[in-house]
């Protein structure tokens, strides 16, 4: 028997592992944090409120244009890379991996864990 | 004469009507998945720092390991044992077959008539005043079953007798229901603890079942462990919103230990962020942007607030329609909510009594007059906000 809260984070360390990425996070699309598997000096809840803000700007901008849903937030940096997909109707899972990493493997991967979290959030 | 000793955080204390009394009993019980040990460390770690005696039983850890654990939520209790102050009843070693070096070892944990006679013999020489902690009653109900219950109205009464205070820890693994109840009737003060899925939100939740022998109705308050710090507080959503140019960063800024902003020139284009300490109180402060261009994403951020601080420019009542909108765009209207009335340090700033007149506000919404540059009244005006959202609680 485990807790809702230790399967999710079970599922996101998972993933980190078939992934390649760095860290994750399960996040309201209204900037609650639900579970994370970040690095420790990551300030979990910031993070988390950052990025559903900054989905929510990106459908927002996808909205304006009438181009459909906007389906994912890839962000690239000089180090890293960021990215957002739904899970759910009201939960965002993001990805933090290395700029190096494979970004179909970490898609692939993310649309997988979704589904695991669409059934268990449910 | 009673002695009173708060837990360390005012919430519970207020619920427990003035903190944990001598002569009497609580019972920490908390459902699979939570843990009432840390708020048994913490409060050790009160009733140590407030000069009195502890006494630790445990049957599911050493000792030293439980020192370690308490060391990670900041409290270093390991001076107060050398001082004598903190004793501990090793009935854990025993399972291994070896023997504890505590002041008080019970030898074979396993037979209760022991066990009984250790326990009752450190009530008996414990010093006036003190804290018993007895971790875990789910692991002596384990060994001995029902038969515990005779034992356990012996030690109450030991509790009156000395004027001490005997809290039990314990976890609601799947138990009689009969042997619960019993329990439940026997003591002073229970403290439940359960985690509460509501939604998709996990959070961790403490109710006061009953106090000074009296069922009361249950409020559930959210809290969650730190480390540092131990048991907080905790609303995951404060959101503060107002027009443009009202001062709402500088007010998540002041109200902040820690914060983060996006912004362009001096103004916010997404989100300011920032982490509220207080009292025994933590919070996650949502700071919205003011133009209306970005009313989209401020509907987006409006969902599972937990209470609002509405920032108005008080020279400026040309905005205060564009504030109360502000409030039903974020459907966010008819939660607890405190407006704080900003910029009181400029010549022509209305008071805030006239913002409340201007603005038509009912007479329990509170509005405070506030210079969020100097941080003057931002903290009295969130704790204003902080009663709203517990309010009925405590009475």
């Amino acid at each position: 028997m485990a807790s809702t809260r230790d399967v999710l984070k079970g599922i996101l360390m998972e993933f980190n592992k078939n992934s390649g990425a760095i860290a994750s996070a399960l996040v309201t699309r209204d900037g609650i944090l639900i579970s994370s598997a970040l690095p420790e000096d990551v300030d979990a809840e910031a993070f988390a409120a950052m990025t559903a803000t900054m989905m929510g700007a990106a459908e927002t901008a996808f909205s304006e244009l009438k181009a459909g849903a906007a389906e994912r937030v890839i962000v690239e940096g000089s180090r890293l890379k960021i990215v957002s997909v739904g899970a759910g109707e009201n939960v965002i899972l993001v990805a933090m991996a290395s700029r190096e990493a494979t970004l179909g493997l970490i898609l692939h991967q993310m649309s997988k864990t979704g589904e695991k979290i669409r059934k268990i959030l449910g | 004469m009673f002695v009173k000793l708060t837990t360390g955080i005012s919430l519970l204390d207020e619920l427990l009507r003035g903190g944990l009394e001598t002569g009497s009993t609580t019972l920490i019980t908390a459902k699979p998945f939570t843990e009432p040990t840390p708020l048994a460390y913490q409060i050790c770690n009160e009733w140590l720092r407030g000069g009195l005696y502890v006494i630790y039983l445990t049957n599911n850890k050493r000792p030293d390991i439980i020192l370690e654990d308490i060391a990670r939520y900041g409290w270093r209790l390991s001076t107060f044992k050398e001082m004598g102050r903190l004793t501990f009843i090793d009935a854990y070693t025993g399972f291994m077959g070896m023997l504890g070096e505590e002041r008080y070892v019970v030898k074979s944990p396993y037979n209760l008539e022991e066990f009984h006679e250790v326990l009752s013999k450190a009530l008996m020489e414990s010093e006036k005043n003190s804290l018993i902690v007895v971790d875990s009653l789910s692991t002596m109900i384990d060994h001995f079953g029902e038969k515990i219950l005779e034992k356990f109205d012996e030690w109450n009464r030991l509790a009156i007798l000395k004027d001490l205070h005997i809290l039990y820890l314990f976890v609601e693994w799947d138990f009689d229901e009969s042997l619960k109840s019993a329990i439940r009737e026997k003591v002073d003060n229970i403290i439940s603890l359960s985690p509460v899925e509501k939604g998709i939100i996990l959070s961790d939740f403490f109710t006061i079942e009953k106090v000074k022998g009296e069922f009361v109705k249950p409020r559930c308050i959210p809290f969650r462990y730190v480390k540092p710090g131990g048991m907080k507080i905790y609303i995951p959503k404060i959101l503060i919103t107002g027009p443009y140019h009202a001062g709402k960063t500088t007010v998540v800024h002041a109200l902040s230990t820690r914060a983060v902003s996006v912004q362009r020139g001096d103004t916010t284009v997404a989100l300011d962020f920032g982490h509220f300490e207080h009292k025994g109180f933590q919070a996650d402060l949502f700071g919205t942007i003011g133009q209306e261009r970005f009313d989209p994403i401020l509907e987006q951020l409006g969902g599972e607030t937990l209470g609002v601080i509405l920032v108005v420019d008080s020279t400026d009542p040309s905005s205060f329609p564009r504030a109360l909108e502000m409030l039903h765009k974020a459907k966010v209207y008819g939660l607890p909510l405190v407006v704080f009335a900003n910029k009181q340090d400029l010549p022509n700033a209305l008071p805030p009594e006239r913002v409340r007149e201007l603005m038509k506000l009912p007479p329990e919404i509170p509005v405070i007059g506030t210079v969020a540059t100097e941080k003057i009244n931002i903290l009295e005006g969130i704790e204003e906000l902080l009663k709203l959202i517990f309010k009925g609680v405590g009475d």
